[in-house]
């Protein structure tokens, strides 16, 4: 996987990260769609071959790059691209329904095997994060 | 949903042949400047990050013109959080509450889906921690109190705490000082074995 950063120029990972535009113009001003269900600790990964990307908004854009060849939580591409969560909510929306990433929603807390029957985390799953945070 | 790009534009070359880590999150509230953000630091893997969420708020006015006009104003509310990768592709997430009462109603985002939240409180200011200790009351999720030491000193007794809190026998109360890895630890391990029993004892 090249760096796609490197290829950007013009562009640093922390640095001139504000846009010309107003947050949700970039989302067409769309507040919520089926994003509205999307956890902030949901997992994203791109899809998409890099040369792909040719035309699409810096936003969408930084967000495939950003998770490129690693898990990013919709949190974290919020906090790397500084745009609002809400922003970052549909554009990822947007860019699973075009196939340019992949949501994994199994494994957070929407998802029913990491569930008991009422809908609340399972005890197995909490186990595993109490050994986890015991053996810190 | 993560579907199969049947026609996706390119093969995918990246595609990870690993599954997906199980994703799952603690929030942590208190007041303003109570160390929320220092908490999550003491533990996480990676600084803790920042992200906001614009809220949109609708306010009536009259414009320049003598017009009543029904004016957007965008407001940002800041959270901070970090991550813990834990053995067996677990990641635990710490989401910092936005320490602002007037957004609690962001906090329903924030706790869906989470294992419990810690209460972080200065016993200076008691009173900041009361929206926290409602919410989570009020709404049947775990939480633990945490008073921060700071400067390591502990300036009250937790029985006092507790009264002045109102707080159910149940609920774990104890110290903590939020630099400190161990005692996030001790926090942490709280939430999730309050969290535990309360499945249990369905």
């Amino acid at each position: 996987m090249p760096d796609l950063y490197a290829m950007q120029s013009d562009d640093d990972a922390e640095g001139d990260d504000t846009y010309a535009v107003r947050p949700y113009a970039v989302t067409g001003g769309r507040v919520r769609a089926a994003s509205v269900d999307l956890p902030m600790e949901a997992l994203v990964e791109t899809a998409s071959d890099p040369e792909t990307l040719r035309g699409m908004t810096p936003e969408k854009k930084k967000i495939l790059q950003l998770a490129a060849g690693q898990y990013q939580s919709v949190a974290e591409l919020s906090a790397h691209t500084r745009l609002p969560l809400g922003v970052v909510r549909v554009l990822v929306t947007d860019l699973a329904e075009e196939n340019y990433l992949r949501i994994h929603t199994g494994g957070t807390a929407q998802d029913a095997t990491t569930h008991d029957e009422s809908g609340g985390l399972s005890l197995s799953i909490l186990e595993s994060v109490l050994d986890g945070i015991a053996a810190l | 949903m993560a579907s199969q790009p049947s026609d996706a534009p390119v093969a995918t070359a990246t595609e990870p042949s690993h599954v997906a880590p199980t994703v799952v999150k603690i929030v942590i509230a208190g007041g303003f400047a109570v160390g929320k953000t220092t908490f999550i630091g003491s533990i996480s893997d990676i600084d803790p990050l920042n992200t906001e969420a614009a809220m949109t708020e609708h306010s009536v006015g009259v414009d320049d013109a003598g017009g009543v006009t029904d004016r957007k104003t965008t407001t940002t509310v800041a959270m901070d959080f970090g991550r813990i990768a834990l053995p067996g592709s677990l990641w635990l997430y710490l989401f910092g509450t936005p320490g602002q009462d007037r957004f609690l109603f962001m906090w329903d985002d924030l706790v869906r889906g989470a294992i419990g939240a810690v209460v972080l409180v200065d016993t200076e200011r008691l009173d900041q921690c009361f929206p926290a200790v409602d919410y989570f009351e009020g709404r049947g999720i775990p939480f633990v109190v945490c008073v921060n030491c700071f400067d390591g000193v502990a300036k009250h007794q937790l029985d006092d705490v507790r009264e002045a809190l109102g707080l159910n026998p149940e609920v774990p109360l104890m110290y903590t000082d939020a630099r400190e890895k161990a005692a996030t630890k001790q926090a942490l391990v709280a939430v999730v074995q309050l969290a535990m029993r309360r499945i249990k004892e369905k």
